[in-house]
């Protein structure tokens, strides 16, 4: 059927490795999206709400931070991370950090029986499909 | 002569408001809706990362659109089964009474079915596809609500604001008809979406109200197996009418328990601002995906009846900006 791999083995060899290569290399590389997880922080104290500018101006810049919410939920901070280069406990930790001296707006994890991972004692959400109470 | 003048004069009376007193009791102003619905194979996003099912739907949204008549109002109803699908598919709105074999049959793709029914019954009632495997069906997403008004509006207080919630099972394989026999299913949805009300999940929004508003809830459980068990966290409900209908009023309900293919109305007062979370209480269910927060702020804003449906996720930006919510 292909006489000319029997009669030049060699040839179609190297002939077929090379239709291989440039497939594979003429093919778009597929990479994953990359995840993106909603943390949310409870702000307790008198002067959370003025202080939202300084809210987003230190959440921003942290890094694998996309997106910061203090709008739609009040009292509440919803930051979605990217978690290829952050996590949850990560911006916790970080936020700890920032505000340890700042008693006039406590920046807390939420957590609530209605957290949707509950792996998580952290008090971070994802689309996590699991969940427990309390 | 005189006394029979008086007397027919006195009969054309009793008459004329004998015939007055039925016309305006009867559905003399019922109006005939013409709603057209086509079965679309489609995928759906159904959560808040943008995760694509294969979906079946009734005019490429799960659930389906909401359809509203009042009582005693006609709906004549027309499916098409466009060519370009692959399976039958039927329509069958428990809203109506007629006869099952000659309406609610399945229909090839390519072809059309037409028929017509007085919507005597005021409620919130499931619509779905019966096509077999009807169980198939239903859990891919041909789904929806019908809400028939009461003829008289003052038979119960007036809501503020109005939500139609539809609680369903998703099974990431749409294929696998045995495991939706064995009840295996991967998460609880409202209107389609894991934790599409949920504002602390990634692409999650909210059901807004005012303090103080009287929301309803039209409440559908399409299932296709599991019971709902409705309750609102932080809330109880004021009133609830199973199937919608105002004579069916229950006072001061904690949980409500919709089954499979029925529906009520639930409503609620929320007296202060804050997060309201309407779940259903078969916690296996609400903590896969069916909690709705009903966030009460003096500042909500107005919101259509079944909230981004369909649900078109937006991918955050690689800049700081605000989280969409709708």
């Amino acid at each position: 059927m292909f006489p000319l791999f029997s009669k030049l083995p060699f040839l179609s060899a190297i002939l077929v490795t090379s239709v291989c290569m440039a497939f594979l290399y003429s093919s778009p590389i597929v990479t994953a999206a990359p995840s993106v997880e909603r943390v949310t922080f409870q702000l307790n104290g008198p002067r959370c709400n003025v202080q939202h500018a300084k809210i987003i101006s230190t959440l921003s810049p942290l890094p694998g931070v996309r997106a910061v919410d203090l709008s739609s939920v009040p009292g509440h901070a919803l930051i979605d991370i990217d978690t290829e280069t952050s996590s949850g406990q990560n911006l916790i930790e970080n936020v700890r950090k920032l505000w340890r001296d700042e008693a006039s707006c406590l920046v807390e994890p939420m957590q609530s029986c209605i957290s949707a991972n509950p792996f998580d004692h952290i008090g971070r959400s994802s689309t996590s499909h699991v969940g427990t109470v309390h | 002569m005189l006394k029979i003048d008086s007397d027919r004069r006195l009969g054309v009376i009793g008459v004329s408001l004998l015939l007055g007193l039925i016309f305006s009791s009867a559905p003399a102003f019922a109006k005939t809706h013409e709603v057209s619905m086509t079965a679309v194979e489609t995928d759906v996003i159904i959560d808040g990362s943008g995760e694509k099912y294969a979906a079946w739907t009734f005019n490429g949204q799960m659930p389906g659109p909401v359809v509203r008549v009042t009582e005693g109002d006609t709906v004549k109803f027309t499916l098409t089964n466009p060519a370009t699908n692959k399976f039958p598919h039927a329509m069958d709105f428990h809203a109506a009474e007629i006869d099952f074999l000659k309406n609610y049959r399945a229909i090839n793709a390519g072809e059309t079915i037409n028929y017509t029914f007085v919507a005597k019954k005021p409620g919130i009632f499931f619509y779905h596809c019966g096509a077999p495997p009807m169980i198939q069906h239903i859990a891919r997403g041909m789904f929806g609500a019908i809400i028939v008004d009461p003829k008289n509006a003052k038979v119960w207080a007036k809501a503020d604001r109005e939500y139609v919630l539809v609680q369903s099972e998703h099974f990431k394989n749409p294929d696998d008809v045995q495991g939706m026999f064995d009840r295996k299913f991967d998460g609880i949805m409202f209107n389609g979406g894991i934790f599409k009300y949920h504002p602390f999940v990634s692409g999650g929004g909210k059901l807004d109200a005012k303090p103080g508003e009287r929301v309803r809830i039209y409440f559908v459980n399409a299932g296709p197996n599991e019971f709902s068990a409705f309750h609102p966290i932080g809330e109880i409900w004021d009133n609830v009418y199973e199937s919608g209908n105002p004579a069916n009023k229950l006072t001061g309900v904690q949980t409500y328990v919709v089954g499979p293919g029925s529906a009520a109305t639930f409503d609620v007062v929320v007296e202060s601002a804050g997060a309201y979370p309407l779940v259903t209480h078969s916690l296996t269910g609400a903590l896969r995906g069916a909690i709705a927060v009903l966030l009460a702020s003096p500042d909500a804003k107005p919101q259509p009846l079944m909230p981004m449906v369909p649900w078109k996720v937006s991918t955050p930006q690689t800049e700081i900006t605000p989280v969409p919510v709708q």
